[in-house]
Protein backbone atom coordinates (compact mmCIF):
# COMPACT_ATOMS: atom_id res chain seq x y z
CA UNK A 1 0.00 0.00 0.00
CA UNK A 2 1.20 3.48 -0.76
CA UNK A 3 1.60 5.92 2.11
CA UNK A 4 0.54 8.78 -0.14
CA UNK A 5 -1.54 8.36 -3.28
CA UNK A 6 -2.43 11.40 -5.36
CA UNK A 7 -4.52 10.65 -8.43
CA UNK A 8 -5.36 13.13 -11.19
CA UNK A 9 -5.17 16.11 -8.86
CA UNK A 10 -6.24 19.40 -10.40
CA UNK A 11 -6.52 22.67 -8.53
CA UNK A 12 -7.63 25.84 -10.22
CA UNK A 13 -7.78 29.40 -8.91
CA UNK A 14 -10.11 31.20 -11.28
CA UNK A 15 -8.74 30.63 -14.75
CA UNK A 16 -5.32 29.60 -13.50
CA UNK A 17 -4.51 25.90 -13.18
CA UNK A 18 -2.08 25.77 -10.24
CA UNK A 19 -1.98 21.98 -10.39
CA UNK A 20 -3.00 20.17 -13.55
CA UNK A 21 -3.87 16.47 -13.49
CA UNK A 22 -1.01 15.43 -11.24
CA UNK A 23 -0.69 11.81 -10.12
CA UNK A 24 2.06 10.62 -7.83
CA UNK A 25 2.56 8.20 -5.03
CA UNK A 26 4.95 7.57 -2.18
CA UNK A 27 5.27 3.94 -1.14
CA UNK A 28 5.42 2.93 2.50
CA UNK A 29 8.88 3.81 3.77
CA UNK A 30 9.73 5.64 0.57
CA UNK A 31 11.19 9.11 0.17
CA UNK A 32 9.94 11.15 -2.77
CA UNK A 33 11.44 14.48 -3.73
CA UNK A 34 9.03 16.90 -5.32
CA UNK A 35 10.96 19.24 -7.57
CA UNK A 36 10.02 22.17 -9.71
CA UNK A 37 10.76 25.80 -10.36
CA UNK A 38 9.03 28.47 -8.26
CA UNK A 39 5.32 28.53 -9.05
CA UNK A 40 5.36 25.00 -10.41
CA UNK A 41 2.57 23.91 -8.05
CA UNK A 42 4.53 22.13 -5.32
CA UNK A 43 3.08 24.06 -2.38
CA UNK A 44 -0.43 23.87 -3.83
CA UNK A 45 -0.05 20.11 -4.16
CA UNK A 46 0.98 19.95 -0.51
CA UNK A 47 -1.96 22.14 0.55
CA UNK A 48 -4.42 19.91 -1.30
CA UNK A 49 -2.81 16.86 0.28
CA UNK A 50 -3.20 18.39 3.74
CA UNK A 51 -6.81 19.60 3.17
CA UNK A 52 -5.64 23.20 3.42
CA UNK A 53 -7.01 23.66 -0.10
CA UNK A 54 -9.86 21.82 -1.80
CA UNK A 55 -8.92 19.99 -5.00
CA UNK A 56 -10.93 20.99 -8.05
CA UNK A 57 -10.79 17.34 -9.09
CA UNK A 58 -8.85 14.22 -8.30
CA UNK A 59 -8.40 12.12 -5.21
CA UNK A 60 -5.87 12.05 -2.40
CA UNK A 61 -5.33 9.25 0.06
CA UNK A 62 -2.91 8.83 2.92
CA UNK A 63 -2.39 5.31 4.25
CA UNK A 64 -5.25 4.13 2.06
CA UNK A 65 -7.86 6.56 3.34
CA UNK A 66 -8.97 10.09 2.50
CA UNK A 67 -7.26 12.73 4.62
CA UNK A 68 -9.19 13.52 7.81
CA UNK A 69 -8.27 15.00 11.21
CA UNK A 70 -7.33 11.48 12.28
CA UNK A 71 -4.67 11.40 9.54
CA UNK A 72 -2.78 14.12 11.38
CA UNK A 73 -2.22 11.81 14.32
CA UNK A 74 0.60 10.27 12.28
CA UNK A 75 1.28 12.87 9.59
CA UNK A 76 3.56 15.83 10.24
CA UNK A 77 3.98 18.84 8.01
CA UNK A 78 6.65 21.48 7.78
CA UNK A 79 5.48 24.42 5.66
CA UNK A 80 7.69 26.46 3.39
CA UNK A 81 7.07 29.65 5.36
CA UNK A 82 6.96 29.93 9.12
CA UNK A 83 3.42 29.48 10.38
CA UNK A 84 4.22 29.52 14.07
CA UNK A 85 2.70 31.93 16.57
CA UNK A 86 5.12 34.83 16.68
CA UNK A 87 4.10 36.02 20.16
CA UNK A 88 4.79 32.70 21.85
CA UNK A 89 8.02 30.98 22.75
CA UNK A 90 9.61 27.84 21.38
CA UNK A 91 8.70 26.12 24.66
CA UNK A 92 5.05 27.17 24.24
CA UNK A 93 4.97 25.54 20.80
CA UNK A 94 6.56 22.39 22.13
CA UNK A 95 3.98 22.25 24.92
CA UNK A 96 1.08 22.92 22.55
CA UNK A 97 2.27 20.14 20.24
CA UNK A 98 2.82 17.77 23.15
CA UNK A 99 -0.78 18.31 24.21
CA UNK A 100 -2.06 17.75 20.67
CA UNK A 101 -0.25 14.46 20.00
CA UNK A 102 -0.22 11.33 22.11
CA UNK A 103 2.95 10.21 20.34
CA UNK A 104 4.92 13.37 21.11
CA UNK A 105 8.40 12.48 22.38
CA UNK A 106 9.50 15.19 24.81
CA UNK A 107 13.03 13.83 25.09
CA UNK A 108 13.47 13.76 21.34
CA UNK A 109 12.12 17.32 21.09
CA UNK A 110 14.74 18.45 23.61
CA UNK A 111 17.47 16.63 21.68
CA UNK A 112 16.39 18.14 18.38
CA UNK A 113 16.11 21.62 19.90
CA UNK A 114 19.69 21.18 21.13
CA UNK A 115 20.80 19.97 17.69
CA UNK A 116 19.47 23.15 16.13
CA UNK A 117 20.74 25.26 19.05
CA UNK A 118 17.29 26.65 19.80
CA UNK A 119 16.65 28.71 22.92
CA UNK A 120 13.31 27.42 24.14
CA UNK A 121 12.57 30.64 26.03
CA UNK A 122 12.80 32.80 22.91
CA UNK A 123 9.69 34.08 21.23
CA UNK A 124 9.19 32.90 17.66
CA UNK A 125 9.03 36.53 16.53
CA UNK A 126 12.59 37.02 17.74
CA UNK A 127 13.98 34.08 15.77
CA UNK A 128 15.60 34.18 12.34
CA UNK A 129 13.88 32.54 9.35
CA UNK A 130 16.17 29.54 9.63
CA UNK A 131 15.53 29.15 13.35
CA UNK A 132 11.78 29.23 12.77
CA UNK A 133 12.16 26.50 10.19
CA UNK A 134 14.21 24.58 12.75
CA UNK A 135 11.40 24.90 15.32
CA UNK A 136 8.90 23.55 12.79
CA UNK A 137 11.24 20.64 12.07
CA UNK A 138 11.67 19.89 15.78
CA UNK A 139 7.89 19.83 16.26
CA UNK A 140 7.35 17.66 13.17
CA UNK A 141 9.95 15.03 13.99
CA UNK A 142 9.22 14.91 17.73
CA UNK A 143 5.80 13.34 17.14
CA UNK A 144 7.58 10.43 15.42
CA UNK A 145 5.24 10.56 12.41
CA UNK A 146 4.66 7.72 9.96
CA UNK A 147 4.20 10.19 7.12
CA UNK A 148 6.17 13.40 6.69
CA UNK A 149 5.30 16.19 4.27
CA UNK A 150 8.08 18.74 4.14
CA UNK A 151 7.91 21.85 1.98
CA UNK A 152 11.44 23.24 1.61
CA UNK A 153 12.45 21.89 5.02
CA UNK A 154 15.99 23.26 4.83
CA UNK A 155 14.94 26.72 3.73
CA UNK A 156 16.95 29.42 5.48
CA UNK A 157 19.10 26.96 7.42
CA UNK A 158 22.86 27.16 7.34
CA UNK A 159 24.72 24.25 5.68
CA UNK A 160 25.39 22.47 8.98
CA UNK A 161 21.71 22.40 9.88
CA UNK A 162 20.72 21.54 6.31
CA UNK A 163 22.80 18.43 6.76
CA UNK A 164 21.02 17.74 10.05
CA UNK A 165 17.65 17.96 8.31
CA UNK A 166 18.86 15.61 5.61
CA UNK A 167 19.99 13.14 8.25
CA UNK A 168 16.61 13.38 9.97
CA UNK A 169 14.81 12.56 6.71
CA UNK A 170 17.07 9.61 6.03
CA UNK A 171 16.75 8.45 9.64
CA UNK A 172 12.96 8.72 9.56
CA UNK A 173 12.84 6.75 6.33
CA UNK A 174 15.12 4.09 7.78
CA UNK A 175 12.69 3.87 10.68
CA UNK A 176 9.82 3.15 8.29
CA UNK A 177 8.40 6.64 7.79
CA UNK A 178 7.30 7.78 4.35
CA UNK A 179 8.44 11.20 3.23
CA UNK A 180 7.29 13.59 0.53
CA UNK A 181 9.45 16.66 0.44
CA UNK A 182 10.29 19.53 -1.83
CA UNK A 183 13.57 21.32 -2.06
CA UNK A 184 15.49 23.62 -4.33
CA UNK A 185 18.66 21.91 -3.10
CA UNK A 186 18.86 19.15 -5.66
CA UNK A 187 21.87 17.64 -3.94
CA UNK A 188 19.74 17.08 -0.84
CA UNK A 189 17.02 15.41 -2.85
CA UNK A 190 19.57 13.20 -4.57
CA UNK A 191 20.94 12.06 -1.21
CA UNK A 192 17.67 11.52 0.61
CA UNK A 193 15.10 10.57 -2.01
CA UNK A 194 14.67 7.29 -3.82
CA UNK A 195 12.17 8.71 -6.27
CA UNK A 196 11.33 12.12 -7.67
CA UNK A 197 8.42 13.90 -9.24
CA UNK A 198 9.06 17.05 -11.24
CA UNK A 199 6.37 19.68 -11.66
CA UNK A 200 6.41 22.43 -14.22
CA UNK A 201 3.59 24.89 -14.74
CA UNK A 202 1.34 22.74 -12.57
CA UNK A 203 1.90 19.63 -14.65
CA UNK A 204 3.85 16.54 -13.72
CA UNK A 205 6.62 16.38 -16.33
CA UNK A 206 8.74 13.61 -14.88
CA UNK A 207 8.28 10.94 -12.27
CA UNK A 208 10.24 7.90 -11.33
CA UNK A 209 12.89 6.12 -9.40
CA UNK A 210 16.13 8.13 -9.37
CA UNK A 211 18.36 5.18 -10.24
CA UNK A 212 16.15 4.23 -13.17
CA UNK A 213 16.02 7.81 -14.43
CA UNK A 214 19.79 8.07 -14.22
CA UNK A 215 20.55 4.64 -15.59
CA UNK A 216 19.56 5.02 -19.21
CA UNK A 217 21.00 8.40 -19.99
CA UNK A 218 24.54 9.86 -20.24
CA UNK A 219 25.88 13.30 -20.95
CA UNK A 220 28.45 13.92 -23.62
CA UNK A 221 30.09 17.28 -23.04
CA UNK A 222 32.36 18.95 -25.57
CA UNK A 223 34.35 22.13 -24.90
CA UNK A 224 35.53 24.27 -27.78
CA UNK A 225 38.20 26.98 -27.98
CA UNK A 226 35.61 29.43 -29.33
CA UNK A 227 31.79 29.43 -29.32
CA UNK A 228 30.42 25.92 -29.64
CA UNK A 229 29.30 25.15 -33.20
CA UNK A 230 25.87 23.81 -34.13
CA UNK A 231 25.86 20.03 -33.87
CA UNK A 232 24.01 19.82 -37.18
CA UNK A 233 23.29 16.18 -37.94
CA UNK A 234 23.38 15.13 -34.31
CA UNK A 235 20.23 17.15 -33.60
CA UNK A 236 18.20 14.50 -35.42
CA UNK A 237 20.24 11.53 -34.18
CA UNK A 238 17.87 9.08 -32.42
CA UNK A 239 20.53 8.47 -29.75
CA UNK A 240 20.42 12.16 -28.72
CA UNK A 241 17.56 13.23 -26.48
CA UNK A 242 18.47 16.86 -25.94
CA UNK A 243 21.17 19.34 -26.83
CA UNK A 244 22.33 22.30 -24.74
CA UNK A 245 24.68 24.92 -26.13
CA UNK A 246 26.13 27.53 -23.82
CA UNK A 247 29.15 29.60 -24.93
CA UNK A 248 32.01 27.21 -25.57
CA UNK A 249 30.17 24.22 -24.15
CA UNK A 250 28.07 21.77 -26.13
CA UNK A 251 26.23 19.25 -23.97
CA UNK A 252 24.30 16.32 -25.42
CA UNK A 253 21.92 14.14 -23.39
CA UNK A 254 22.32 10.72 -24.91
CA UNK A 255 19.95 7.80 -24.49
CA UNK A 256 22.37 5.13 -25.76
CA UNK A 257 25.82 4.64 -27.30
CA UNK A 258 27.42 7.64 -25.59
CA UNK A 259 30.86 6.58 -26.87
CA UNK A 260 29.62 6.63 -30.46
CA UNK A 261 28.13 10.11 -30.03
CA UNK A 262 31.41 11.30 -28.45
CA UNK A 263 33.28 10.00 -31.48
CA UNK A 264 30.86 11.76 -33.81
CA UNK A 265 31.52 15.03 -31.97
CA UNK A 266 35.23 14.79 -32.71
CA UNK A 267 34.42 15.91 -36.25
CA UNK A 268 33.62 19.36 -34.84
CA UNK A 269 37.20 19.67 -33.50
CA UNK A 270 36.49 20.29 -29.83
CA UNK A 271 39.27 20.88 -27.25
CA UNK A 272 37.90 18.09 -25.05
CA UNK A 273 35.04 15.58 -25.09
CA UNK A 274 33.91 13.79 -21.93
CA UNK A 275 31.12 11.38 -21.06
CA UNK A 276 29.41 11.78 -17.67
CA UNK A 277 26.80 9.88 -15.73
CA UNK A 278 23.61 11.83 -15.49
CA UNK A 279 23.13 13.71 -12.20
CA UNK A 280 19.76 14.49 -10.69
CA UNK A 281 20.38 18.12 -11.50
CA UNK A 282 20.76 17.19 -15.16
CA UNK A 283 17.55 15.18 -15.00
CA UNK A 284 15.73 18.06 -13.35
CA UNK A 285 17.02 20.70 -15.72
CA UNK A 286 16.23 18.44 -18.62
CA UNK A 287 12.67 18.05 -17.41
CA UNK A 288 11.98 21.73 -16.80
CA UNK A 289 13.95 23.28 -19.67
CA UNK A 290 12.05 24.54 -22.68
CA UNK A 291 13.78 22.40 -25.24
CA UNK A 292 16.82 22.20 -27.44
CA UNK A 293 19.19 25.16 -27.27
CA UNK B 1 -4.11 24.40 19.56
CA UNK B 2 -6.09 24.73 22.77
CA UNK B 3 -2.94 25.50 24.71
CA UNK B 4 -2.28 28.52 22.49
CA UNK B 5 -5.87 29.67 23.08
CA UNK B 6 -5.30 29.31 26.80
CA UNK B 7 -2.08 31.34 26.60
CA UNK B 8 -3.83 33.98 24.53
CA UNK B 9 -6.75 34.53 26.91
CA UNK B 10 -4.44 34.39 29.92
CA UNK B 11 -2.39 37.19 28.40
CA UNK B 12 -5.56 39.17 27.56
CA UNK B 13 -6.95 38.72 31.07
CA UNK B 14 -3.65 39.80 32.58
CA UNK B 15 -3.64 43.02 30.56
CA UNK B 16 -7.31 43.61 31.31
CA UNK B 17 -6.76 43.06 35.06
CA UNK B 18 -3.81 45.43 35.09
CA UNK B 19 -5.82 48.17 33.36
CA UNK B 20 -8.83 47.73 35.65
CA UNK B 21 -6.56 47.42 38.67
CA UNK B 22 -4.89 50.71 37.76
CA UNK B 23 -8.30 52.39 37.46
CA UNK B 24 -9.33 51.06 40.86
CA UNK B 25 -6.04 52.10 42.45
CA UNK B 26 -6.46 55.54 40.92
CA UNK B 27 -9.94 55.82 42.41
CA UNK B 28 -8.72 54.46 45.74
CA UNK B 29 -5.97 57.09 45.83
CA UNK B 30 -8.25 59.90 44.66
CA UNK B 31 -10.87 59.38 47.38
CA UNK B 32 -8.64 60.10 50.42
CA UNK B 33 -6.77 62.81 48.50
CA UNK B 34 -10.07 64.52 47.75
CA UNK B 35 -11.01 64.47 51.40
CA UNK B 36 -7.74 65.86 52.61
CA UNK B 37 -6.78 68.36 49.97
CA UNK B 38 -10.24 69.78 49.48
CA UNK B 39 -11.43 69.96 52.98
CA UNK B 40 -8.64 68.92 55.26
CA UNK B 41 -10.64 66.41 57.26
CA UNK B 42 -11.93 62.89 56.95
CA UNK B 43 -15.63 62.29 56.84
CA UNK B 44 -17.17 59.20 58.44
CA UNK B 45 -19.20 58.08 55.50
CA UNK B 46 -20.24 54.85 57.11
CA UNK B 47 -21.96 56.43 60.11
CA UNK B 48 -25.19 58.39 60.33
CA UNK B 49 -23.85 61.50 61.99
CA UNK B 50 -22.33 63.44 59.16
CA UNK B 51 -23.85 62.06 56.02
CA UNK B 52 -25.93 65.11 55.35
CA UNK B 53 -22.91 67.34 55.70
CA UNK B 54 -20.49 65.27 53.77
CA UNK B 55 -18.28 67.60 51.76
CA UNK B 56 -15.66 65.42 50.28
CA UNK B 57 -15.44 66.79 46.78
CA UNK B 58 -16.93 63.61 45.38
CA UNK B 59 -20.20 64.14 43.63
CA UNK B 60 -21.29 60.68 44.65
CA UNK B 61 -20.97 61.48 48.35
CA UNK B 62 -22.47 64.92 48.04
CA UNK B 63 -25.62 63.32 46.78
CA UNK B 64 -25.78 60.61 49.38
CA UNK B 65 -28.72 60.58 51.65
CA UNK B 66 -29.09 58.61 54.86
CA UNK B 67 -31.16 55.92 53.15
CA UNK B 68 -29.25 55.78 49.89
CA UNK B 69 -28.45 52.26 48.78
CA UNK B 70 -26.69 50.59 45.90
CA UNK B 71 -28.46 47.64 44.22
CA UNK B 72 -26.10 44.78 43.46
CA UNK B 73 -27.48 44.84 39.90
CA UNK B 74 -25.72 48.16 39.28
CA UNK B 75 -22.35 46.60 39.98
CA UNK B 76 -23.13 43.72 37.66
CA UNK B 77 -24.19 46.14 34.92
CA UNK B 78 -20.97 48.12 35.27
CA UNK B 79 -18.95 44.92 35.18
CA UNK B 80 -20.85 43.78 32.09
CA UNK B 81 -19.81 46.93 30.25
CA UNK B 82 -16.17 46.08 30.86
CA UNK B 83 -16.76 42.43 29.97
CA UNK B 84 -18.30 43.49 26.65
CA UNK B 85 -15.26 45.63 25.93
CA UNK B 86 -13.11 42.62 26.73
CA UNK B 87 -15.27 40.39 24.51
CA UNK B 88 -14.78 42.68 21.52
CA UNK B 89 -11.04 42.52 22.19
CA UNK B 90 -11.15 38.73 21.81
CA UNK B 91 -13.44 38.78 18.80
CA UNK B 92 -10.65 38.48 16.25
CA UNK B 93 -9.14 35.39 17.86
CA UNK B 94 -9.90 33.14 14.87
CA UNK B 95 -8.31 35.52 12.41
CA UNK B 96 -5.21 35.67 14.60
CA UNK B 97 -4.95 31.90 14.52
CA UNK B 98 -5.42 32.03 10.75
CA UNK B 99 -2.01 33.70 10.49
CA UNK B 100 -0.67 30.37 11.74
CA UNK B 101 -3.13 28.20 9.80
CA UNK B 102 -0.38 26.10 8.21
CA UNK B 103 0.55 25.08 11.74
CA UNK B 104 -2.83 25.08 13.46
CA UNK B 105 -4.92 23.39 10.76
CA UNK B 106 -2.76 20.30 10.41
CA UNK B 107 -3.49 18.91 13.85
CA UNK B 108 -5.54 15.83 14.71
CA UNK B 109 -8.65 17.87 15.46
CA UNK B 110 -11.35 19.00 13.06
CA UNK B 111 -11.53 22.69 12.32
CA UNK B 112 -15.10 22.77 13.60
CA UNK B 113 -14.09 21.32 16.95
CA UNK B 114 -11.05 23.54 17.35
CA UNK B 115 -13.18 26.58 16.45
CA UNK B 116 -15.77 25.78 19.11
CA UNK B 117 -13.06 25.12 21.67
CA UNK B 118 -11.69 28.59 20.87
CA UNK B 119 -15.19 30.00 21.38
CA UNK B 120 -15.54 28.12 24.65
CA UNK B 121 -12.21 29.33 26.00
CA UNK B 122 -13.01 32.90 24.94
CA UNK B 123 -16.48 32.70 26.52
CA UNK B 124 -14.98 31.46 29.77
CA UNK B 125 -12.47 34.31 29.67
CA UNK B 126 -15.26 36.83 29.07
CA UNK B 127 -17.07 35.50 32.14
CA UNK B 128 -13.86 35.73 34.18
CA UNK B 129 -13.43 39.30 32.90
CA UNK B 130 -16.93 40.03 34.16
CA UNK B 131 -16.12 38.58 37.59
CA UNK B 132 -12.88 40.56 37.82
CA UNK B 133 -14.68 43.81 36.98
CA UNK B 134 -17.50 42.94 39.39
CA UNK B 135 -15.12 42.32 42.30
CA UNK B 136 -12.94 45.32 41.51
CA UNK B 137 -15.98 47.60 41.30
CA UNK B 138 -16.63 46.85 44.97
CA UNK B 139 -13.16 47.94 46.10
CA UNK B 140 -13.72 51.75 46.07
CA UNK B 141 -17.02 51.24 47.92
CA UNK B 142 -15.28 49.10 50.51
CA UNK B 143 -12.63 51.77 50.95
CA UNK B 144 -15.17 54.48 51.81
CA UNK B 145 -17.19 52.10 53.96
CA UNK B 146 -20.17 51.83 51.65
CA UNK B 147 -20.26 48.06 51.28
CA UNK B 148 -23.06 47.96 53.85
CA UNK B 149 -25.18 50.11 51.58
CA UNK B 150 -25.25 47.47 48.87
CA UNK B 151 -28.67 45.87 48.70
CA UNK B 152 -29.59 42.48 47.36
CA UNK B 153 -33.33 43.04 46.81
CA UNK B 154 -32.77 42.94 43.08
CA UNK B 155 -30.46 39.94 43.24
CA UNK B 156 -33.26 37.79 41.88
CA UNK B 157 -32.73 39.50 38.53
CA UNK B 158 -28.97 39.15 38.71
CA UNK B 159 -28.66 35.94 36.65
CA UNK B 160 -30.85 37.40 33.90
CA UNK B 161 -28.90 40.66 33.95
CA UNK B 162 -25.63 38.77 33.65
CA UNK B 163 -27.01 36.48 30.95
CA UNK B 164 -28.28 39.48 29.00
CA UNK B 165 -25.06 41.45 29.34
CA UNK B 166 -22.75 38.59 28.52
CA UNK B 167 -25.09 37.63 25.68
CA UNK B 168 -24.60 41.10 24.22
CA UNK B 169 -20.85 40.65 24.52
CA UNK B 170 -21.02 37.25 22.82
CA UNK B 171 -23.33 38.65 20.14
CA UNK B 172 -20.77 41.30 19.22
CA UNK B 173 -17.95 38.79 19.55
CA UNK B 174 -19.81 36.32 17.31
CA UNK B 175 -20.60 38.81 14.59
CA UNK B 176 -17.00 40.00 14.35
CA UNK B 177 -15.86 36.34 14.35
CA UNK B 178 -18.33 35.57 11.54
CA UNK B 179 -16.94 38.47 9.50
CA UNK B 180 -13.27 37.73 10.18
CA UNK B 181 -13.11 33.95 10.57
CA UNK B 182 -11.44 33.48 7.18
CA UNK B 183 -9.21 36.55 7.31
CA UNK B 184 -5.74 36.96 8.73
CA UNK B 185 -6.22 40.58 9.73
CA UNK B 186 -9.46 41.09 11.59
CA UNK B 187 -8.58 44.16 13.62
CA UNK B 188 -9.88 46.59 11.02
CA UNK B 189 -13.26 44.83 10.88
CA UNK B 190 -13.50 45.05 14.67
CA UNK B 191 -12.76 48.78 14.52
CA UNK B 192 -15.33 49.26 11.77
CA UNK B 193 -17.92 47.35 13.81
CA UNK B 194 -17.72 50.01 16.54
CA UNK B 195 -18.32 52.77 14.02
CA UNK B 196 -21.14 50.97 12.22
CA UNK B 197 -22.98 49.87 15.38
CA UNK B 198 -22.68 53.31 17.00
CA UNK B 199 -23.82 55.09 13.83
CA UNK B 200 -26.77 52.76 13.26
CA UNK B 201 -27.83 53.03 16.88
CA UNK B 202 -27.79 56.82 16.53
CA UNK B 203 -29.72 56.70 13.25
CA UNK B 204 -32.27 54.46 14.95
CA UNK B 205 -33.58 57.45 16.92
CA UNK B 206 -34.57 59.34 13.76
CA UNK B 207 -38.39 59.47 13.63
CA UNK B 208 -40.22 57.70 10.84
CA UNK B 209 -41.19 60.04 8.02
CA UNK B 210 -38.13 62.25 8.26
CA UNK B 211 -36.07 59.85 6.15
CA UNK B 212 -37.08 57.55 3.26
CA UNK B 213 -39.10 54.58 4.54
CA UNK B 214 -36.76 52.01 3.04
CA UNK B 215 -33.81 53.59 4.83
CA UNK B 216 -35.80 53.81 8.06
CA UNK B 217 -36.73 50.13 7.95
CA UNK B 218 -33.25 49.11 6.97
CA UNK B 219 -31.89 50.89 10.03
CA UNK B 220 -34.42 49.26 12.30
CA UNK B 221 -33.88 45.84 10.77
CA UNK B 222 -30.14 46.24 11.20
CA UNK B 223 -30.56 47.35 14.78
CA UNK B 224 -32.18 44.02 15.68
CA UNK B 225 -28.65 42.66 15.51
CA UNK B 226 -26.95 45.77 16.89
CA UNK B 227 -25.33 45.00 20.26
CA UNK B 228 -25.25 48.67 21.21
CA UNK B 229 -29.05 48.85 21.01
CA UNK B 230 -29.33 45.94 23.43
CA UNK B 231 -26.57 47.36 25.60
CA UNK B 232 -28.70 50.44 26.15
CA UNK B 233 -31.58 48.20 27.23
CA UNK B 234 -29.35 46.26 29.61
CA UNK B 235 -28.48 49.46 31.45
CA UNK B 236 -32.15 50.11 32.07
CA UNK B 237 -34.75 47.95 33.70
CA UNK B 238 -34.53 44.41 32.40
CA UNK B 239 -38.25 43.83 32.88
CA UNK B 240 -39.84 43.49 29.50
CA UNK B 241 -36.56 42.68 27.84
CA UNK B 242 -36.56 38.93 28.31
CA UNK B 243 -37.46 38.58 24.63
CA UNK B 244 -34.38 40.61 23.80
CA UNK B 245 -32.32 38.26 25.94
CA UNK B 246 -33.43 35.40 23.71
CA UNK B 247 -32.71 37.37 20.53
CA UNK B 248 -29.26 38.32 21.77
CA UNK B 249 -28.27 34.72 22.46
CA UNK B 250 -29.87 33.49 19.25
CA UNK B 251 -27.93 36.02 17.17
CA UNK B 252 -24.75 35.18 19.10
CA UNK B 253 -25.08 31.45 18.47
CA UNK B 254 -26.07 31.96 14.83
CA UNK B 255 -23.05 34.21 14.28
CA UNK B 256 -20.75 31.66 15.88
CA UNK B 257 -22.23 28.92 13.70
CA UNK B 258 -21.62 31.05 10.59
CA UNK B 259 -18.04 31.70 11.70
CA UNK B 260 -17.50 27.97 12.19
CA UNK B 261 -18.98 27.09 8.80
CA UNK B 262 -16.91 29.70 6.97
CA UNK B 263 -13.74 28.60 8.73
CA UNK B 264 -14.35 24.94 7.98
CA UNK B 265 -14.50 25.83 4.28
CA UNK B 266 -11.53 28.18 4.40
CA UNK B 267 -8.64 27.55 2.03
CA UNK B 268 -5.15 28.53 3.05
Amino acid sequence: MNAIEIANLTKTYGAQRAVDDVSLSVPDGGVCGLLGPNGAGKSTTFKCLLTLARPTSGTIEVAGAPVSPKTFEYLAYVPETSALFSKYTVADHIEATRRAYGTFDVKRAAELAATFKLDSKKRIGKLSKGQRTAVAIVLAFAIRPRVLVLDEPASGLDPMFQRAVLDLIIDASAGGASVLFSSHQIGQVERAADSIAVLKGGKLVLRGDIDTLKGDEKIVEAIFSSDAPSPNGLANDPRVRRIERSGRILRLHVASDAAGVANALQSLAPKTVDVFDLSLEDIFLGAVSDGVA
Amino acid sequence: MYYMDFLRVRRALRTYSIVLGCIVILIAITIPLSRVTTHGFTVGIGGDSSLGDARTGLALLHELGKDHSFPIDDFATAAIAFAILFATGLSTSLSRVNESALFAFVKPTSRERSTWVTFGIDAAAIFVAFLIAFVLSLVPFAEVGLLGRITFDSAVHLPATIAFGLGIGLMWYGMVQAATSTLTRGGAILGISWGVFATMRGLGSIPQGTIPDSFYWFIHAFNTINPLVYLQASFGDLHGHYGSLGVVWLVALAALAIATFRRSRMEV
